[in-house]
C-alpha cells in the first residue's frame, strides 16, 4: 500500500493550462516561466559577455597589436566584467532559484509571482541600459566593472555610456533583490507540510543563503550607485578622500557577497548531481546546512581584503575573515567527497561538470587563501594572478556547476532530454579549454603583469603565456558552439523525458516533466517527505512495501483516490 | 626589504599547505571513482549512508587548526611589512601618480623627478640610496592610481587628497620596472616608471644635481 | 540542531546573530588599532555592516511576522502588466541620467498607468 498522498490545492481553478505565446510568456505569473526567461536572457548575455572576451584575448595574444584601441579594450573589458558577474551568472544563480525552490520545497508557486516578474522585467531593463551604453560610440563605460570615483565622475569621464553603466547596474540589482526576496520567503514560509527546513534539499539551502546574501549585501550597491549618479552630475558634491572610501567600502561590501551569491547555488547543483549519479543521499547534510550559514554570514565579512594595499583599511581583520571561510569551505568539500565515496558512478554529463567543479573550484578557494594574506596581497594584487583567482572561482567553478545543473534539470523544465554524446563534447572541451586559458594568469601576475593592460611591450615577458592563454580561449569559444549545438539538435530530436529520467531524490522529480501550471496535482501529488532525499527513500523502502516505482498515470489516479485533500496548508512555528 | 622577504616566507609556505590540500582532495576523487568501479565488479549497490559524526567533528576542528595556523603566519608578516613604529628614513619621497605618469619630490630638497610615459619612453625614474629605509609619501593628482614594484613585492594605492606612507630599504643596487596597478583611464597601460638603487655617494650628488 | 534550524525566524536570527558578532569583532580591531597595513580606518566599515545586520534583524522580524498563513491578497487579480509597466517606468526614471530630464517626465504617465491598472480593479464593488 502507498503512503498516502497530499495535494497541495490553490484558490484559483485548478490545473488551467499555461498558454503559450509570447505576451503570455512576457507577463507570466508562473515562477518556472518566470525562471526560464531568466535563465534564457543570461544564456544570451553569457554567450555576448564570452565574445568581448574572445575579442579582448584576441587583442592580447600578441604584443602591440591593434584590434582594440585602448579606450575600446577598457569599454570591451567593462561591459565583460559587468556583463558576467550583474546580467549574468547572478541571473543563473537567481533564476534557478526562481525556477527550482517552489517545486523542491512542494508549494504551487512562488511567493509575490509579480514581484518576481518586476524583478525580471528590472534585470532586462538594466541589461538593455548597459548593452545600450557600450554600443554607444567613442563613449561607453570603461571605467571597469566597479566604477570607482572619480574616475566614473563627468569631469574624468565624458559621454553618456557611464551613465547608462550606472543605471543598468542599479536596475539590474534591483531586479535581483526582488527575486531574491520571493525566493528567500518561498523556501521560508511556502513550503509543503512534513517538508521542514530540515527536510529541503541542499540545493534549495543553497538558495537561501544566497538570497539571505543578496537582501543583506546588494542594498550597499544601489548607495554607491548613488553617489556615482550624484557625480556625474556635480561632481564637487561627492569629491575628497572620504567619499572615494565610501564608494569603495560600499561596493566591495556587495562586491564580496554577490561573489558568493554567485557560488553557493552552484554548489548546490553539484551536491544534487553528485548525490543523483552515485545513487547516494547527501553526506554530512546537518553539517553542510550549518556550514553554509556560517560561511554565508563569513562572506558579508571580508569586503575589506579587496582593500589590502590602500592603506585606509583594517587588514589585520579582513584578513582573518578571509582565512577562516576556509573552514566552512572544507565542510563543503568533505559533503562532496563524502557523497562520491561509496557511489556507484554514473558518468552523464551533468555528473562530469560536477567532478570537473571539484578540483577546478579548488584552485580558485586555494589561491584565494594565498591572496587572503596582506603580504601576499600586496604584491598579486589587480594583477593577472587575481584574474586567474576568480576566473578559477567563477568560470571553472561556478559555470561548469551551473553547467551540472543545467544538464540535470534541463529535461525537467522542457521535457526533452539533451543529448548526452554532444553534451560530454561539450564538457570535455570547455574543460581543456578552462585550464589552458587561466592557469597562465598565475605566472603572469606572479611576474608581474598587471589588470587593464590593453597591449604590452614585446620584451616584457608575457608574450608567450599571453599567446597560450588566448588558444585556450579560443577552445572554450568552440566548446560554447558544441553546447549551442547540443540545444540545437536536442530541441529537434526531441527525444522525452519522463519525471523522473535520473532516479533523481528529490520532490521536483516527483512531478511531471514539464511540471503542471502549479507544480503538482492529482496525478503528481507531492509525495510524504521524511528526509532531504524522499525519492530515494521511498526507492530504498520499496521492498519492504509494493514497489511504488515510477508509476503509470493510471496506477497514480487509483492512488490518489486514496488522497486526502488538505484544508488549508496548515500553520508554522 | 621586509615586502619581498614576507612575501617570499608565506608564498613559500602557503604554496606547499594548498599544494597538499590540493592532491589530497584529488586523490579522494579518484580513488572514490576507483572504488565505485570496484563495487560495480563486485555487484554492489551504492554504499548506504552511514552516520559519521566524530568524522565530521574530527576534520571540522582539523580545518580550525590549519585556518588558525594561518592567521597566525598573515599577521606575523603583516608586522612585518608594517611594524608598529617604522625605521626612520634616510629620505622621504613624495610619489603622486597622474593620468598618465608620475612625479618624484625628494622632500626637504629642491629635486622632482618626472616623465611622459607615453609609448613607455621618457619613464620617470625613482633614484633611492641602497641599503636604506627610505619612506613613500604617496598621493594622486587625480583618480586612484597604485604604485607597484613587481620584484620587491610592494604595491601601495594613490588617492587624491590623501597621502598613504610605506617605508622601502632596497638591499642591493639595480634598476627595476614598476607600474601603476589601478585602473586609472585610457594609458593605465603605459603608466611605467624606474626604480633605481644607488650607492651613498651617488645618491647624494643625485640630490644635489638632480642627475645621475 | 535539527530542531532549531526548523524554525524559519530561528535560521534568520542565527544569521543575523553571526553577522552581529563579526561586525562587533570588527568593531574591536578599528578601536584596539590593530591594522595590520599601511593606515588607518575609521569606524564607517563597522557601520555599513552594522547597518546590514540591522536588515538581517528586520529580515526575521517580517519572516516572524508571516508566520500565519494568510491569502495573498496582492496577488490576485493577477494583473501581470502592472508589474512591467512599474518596471517600465523606473528604467525610463533612470535612462534620463544618461538622455536628460525628459525621461523622467515621460516615466511619470507610465508610472501612473501602472498605478491605475493594479488599483482600479480593487476599488470595483466585488
Amino acid at each position: 500500500m502507498t503512503a498516502p498522498t497530499r495535494v497541495i490545492p490553490y484558490p484559483s481553478p485548478a490545473d488551467k493550462e499555461d498558454r503559450a505565446g509570447l505576451p503570455q510568456w512576457l507577463l507570466t505569473t508562473d515562477h518556472k516561466r518566470i525562471g526560464i526567461l531568466t535563465i534564457a536572457a543570461a544564456l544570451f548575455l553569457f554567450v555576448l559577455n564570452g565574445a568581448l572576451a574572445l575579442t579582448m584575448r584576441a587583442q592580447l595574444a600578441q604584443p602591440n597589436q591593434d584590434i582594440l584601441s585602448p579606450q575600446q579594450y577598457l569599454q570591451f573589458m567593462t561591459e565583460h566584467g559587468t556583463g558576467m558577474i550583474a546580467l549574468t551568472i547572478t541571473p543563473f544563480a537567481i533564476g534557478l532559484g526562481v525556477y527550482l525552490v517552489p517545486l523542491q520545497v512542494g508549494a504551487p508557486r512562488i511567493a509575490a509571482p509579480r514581484v518576481t516578474l518586476l524583478g525580471y522585467w528590472l534585470y532586462v531593463f538594466g541589461s538593455l541600459s548597459l548593452i545600450w551604453g557600450f554600443v554607444t560610440p567613442r563613449s561607453g563605460a570603461q571605467d571597469g566593472w566597479w566604477g570607482f570615483n572619480p574616475l566614473s565622475y563627468g569631469d574624468y569621464t565624458g559621454g553618456y555610456g557611464m551613465s547608462l553603466w550606472i543605471a543598468g547596474v542599479f536596475l539590474a540589482a534591483c531586479g535581483m533583490i526582488l527575486m531574491s526576496t520571493t525566493v528567500l520567503w518561498t523556501a521560508l514560509r511556502m513550503r509543503a507540510p512534513h517538508v521542514t527546513l530540515m527536510r529541503v534539499p541542499v540545493f534549495t539551502w543553497t538558495e537561501i543563503v544566497t538570497t539571505l546574501m543578496v537582501v543583506a549585501g546588494f542594498p550597499a550597491l544601489l548607495l554607491a550607485q548613488l553617489i556615482n549618479a550624484v557625480g556625474r552630475i556635480d561632481p564637487a558634491l561627492v569629491s575628497g578622500n572620504g567619499w572615494d572610501i565610501l564608494y569603495e567600502e560600499l561596493f566591495w561590501f556587495y562586491g564580496h557577497p554577490v561573489v558568493y551569491v554567485m557560488f553557493f547555488p552552484f554548489v548546490g547543483c553539484v551536491a544534487e548531481s553528485l548525490a543523483t549519479f552515485t545513487g547516494r543521499r547527501f553526506f554530512g547534510y546537518n553539517g553542510t546546512v550549518l556550514s553554509l550559514l556560517l560561511f554565508a554570514a563569513g562572506s558579508m565579512a571580508v569586503w575589506g581584503h579587496h582593500l589590502f594595499a590602500s592603506g585606509q583599511e583594517v587588514n589585520d581583520y579582513f584578513s582573518l575573515t578571509s582565512i577562516m571561510l576556509s573552514v566552512p569551505a572544507g565542510i563543503e568539500y568533505f559533503g562532496f567527497l563524502g557523497t562520491l565515496w561509496g557511489g556507484r558512478f554514473r558518468y552523464t554529463t551533468s555528473m562530469l561538470f560536477a567532478l570537473t567543479f571539484i578540483p577546478q573550484f579548488l584552485i580558485g578557494g586555494l589561491t584565494g587563501i594565498l591572496i587572503a594574506n596582506p603580504a601576499i596581497d600586496y604584491h598579486v594584487n589587480n594583477s593577472y594572478f587575481i584574474l586567474g583567482h576568480f576566473h578559477y572561482t567563477l568560470f571553472a567553478g561556478s559555470v561548469f556547476g551551473f553547467f551540472a545543473g543545467f544538464y540535470l534539470w534541463f529535461p525537467k523544465a522542457t521535457g526533452i532530454m539533451l543529448n548526452e554524446r554532444l553534451g560530454k563534447l561539450h564538457w570535455l572541451i570547455m574543460t581543456v579549454g578552462a585550464n589552458v586559458t587561466f592557469i597562465p594568469w598565475f605566472i603572469l601576475g606572479y611576474d608581474g603583469m598587471p589588470r587593464w593592460m590593453a597591449t604590452y611591450p614585446a620584451g616584457a615577458g608575457f608574450t608567450t603565456l599571453s599567446l597560450i592563454s588566448s588558444i585556450g580561449a579560443g577552445i572554450i569559444g568552440i566548446s560554447i558552439f558544441v553546447f549551442a549545438l547540443n540545444l540545437y539538435e536536442s530541441a529537434r530530436a526531441k527525444v522525452p523525458a519522463g519525471p523522473n529520467p535520473w532516479l533523481a531524490h528529490t520532490l521536483e522529480w516527483a512531478t511531471s516533466s514539464p511540471p503542471p501550471r502549479f507544480n503538482f496535482n492529482l496525478t503528481h501529488p507531492v509525495p510524504r517527505v521524511h528526509s532531504y532525499a524522499p525519492l530515494l527513500d521511498a526507492r530504498e523502502q520499496a521492498p519492504r512495501e509494493q514497489a511504488p516505482r515510477e508509476q503509470a498515470p493510471r496506477e497514480q489516479a487509483a492512488a490518489s483516490g486514496r488522497a486526502e485533500v488538505a484544508g488549508r496548508a496548515g500553520e508554522e512555528a | 626589504m621586509p615586502f619581498e622577504s614576507a612575501f617570499s616566507q608565506l608564498f613559500t609556505q602557503d604554496t606547499i599547505i594548498a599544494w597538499v590540500v590540493f592532491c589530497l582532495v584529488v586523490l579522494v576523487l579518484t580513488g572514490s571513482m576507483g572504488y565505485s568501479w570496484y563495487r560495480g565488479r563486485r555487484g554492489q549497490g551504492p554504499l548506504k549512508a552511514v552516520k559519521a559524526t566524530r568524522l565530521e567533528l574530527g576534520y571540522s576542528g582539523a580545518l580550525v587548526g590549519m585556518a588558525i595556523f594561518l592567521v597566525i603566519s598573515s599577521f606575523s608578516a603583516n608586522a612585518k611589512d608594517y611594524p608598529g613604529t617604522a625605521p626612520k628614513p634616510a629620505m622621504a619621497v613624495a610619489v603622486s601618480g597622474f593620468q598618465w605618469c608620475w612625479r618624484f619630490h625628494y622632500e626637504g630638497t629642491p629635486v622632482t623627478a618626472t616623465g611622459q610615459c607615453q609609448g613607455l619612453r621618457n619613464l620617470p625614474v625613482l633614484v633611492v640610496p641602497v641599503g636604506e629605509p627610505v619612506r613613500l609619501d604617496v598621493t594622486s593628482a587625480d583618480v586612484l592610481h597604485a604604485v607597484w614594484m613587481p620584484q620587491w613585492r610592494f604595491k601601495l594605492y594613490a588617492y587624491p587628497g590623501h597621502v598613504s606612507s610605506a617605508t622601502l630599504t632596497i638591499p642591493r643596487t639595480g634598476k627595476w620596472i614598476s607600474r601603476c596597478a589601478q585602473l586609472c583611464g585610457l594609458n593605465h597601460y603605459e603608466m611605467w616608471f624606474w626604480l633605481e638603487a644607488v650607492p651613498r655617494a651617488e645618491f647624494a650628488s643625485y640630490l644635489k644635481t638632480g642627475r645621475l | 540542531m535539527e530542531r532549531l534550524l526548523s524554525s524559519a525566524t530561528v535560521v534568520v536570527l542565527i544569521w543575523a546573530a553571526f553577522n552581529s558578532l563579526l561586525a562587533v569583532l570588527l568593531a574591536g580591531f578599528i578601536a584596539a588599532g590593530f591594522y595590520g597595513g599601511a593606515g588607518r580606518a575609521s569606524f564607517l566599515p563597522f557601520g555599513i555592516y552594522a547597518a546590514s545586520a540591522t536588515i538581517v534583524f528586520l529580515t526575521a522580524l517580517a519572516v516572524w511576522l508571516g508566520r500565519r498563513r494568510r491569502r495573498d491578497a496582492l496577488s490576485e487579480p493577477p494583473r501581470a502588466a502592472s508589474a512591467v509597466l512599474l518596471a517600465t517606468a523606473v528604467g525610463m526614471a533612470w535612462a534620463a541620467l544618461a538622455v536628460g530630464e525628459w525621461a523622467a517626465y515621460l516615466a511619470v504617465p507610465v508610472l501612473v498607468t501602472a498605478i491605475v491598472y493594479e488599483f482600479y480593479p480593487r476599488m470595483q464593488p466585488e
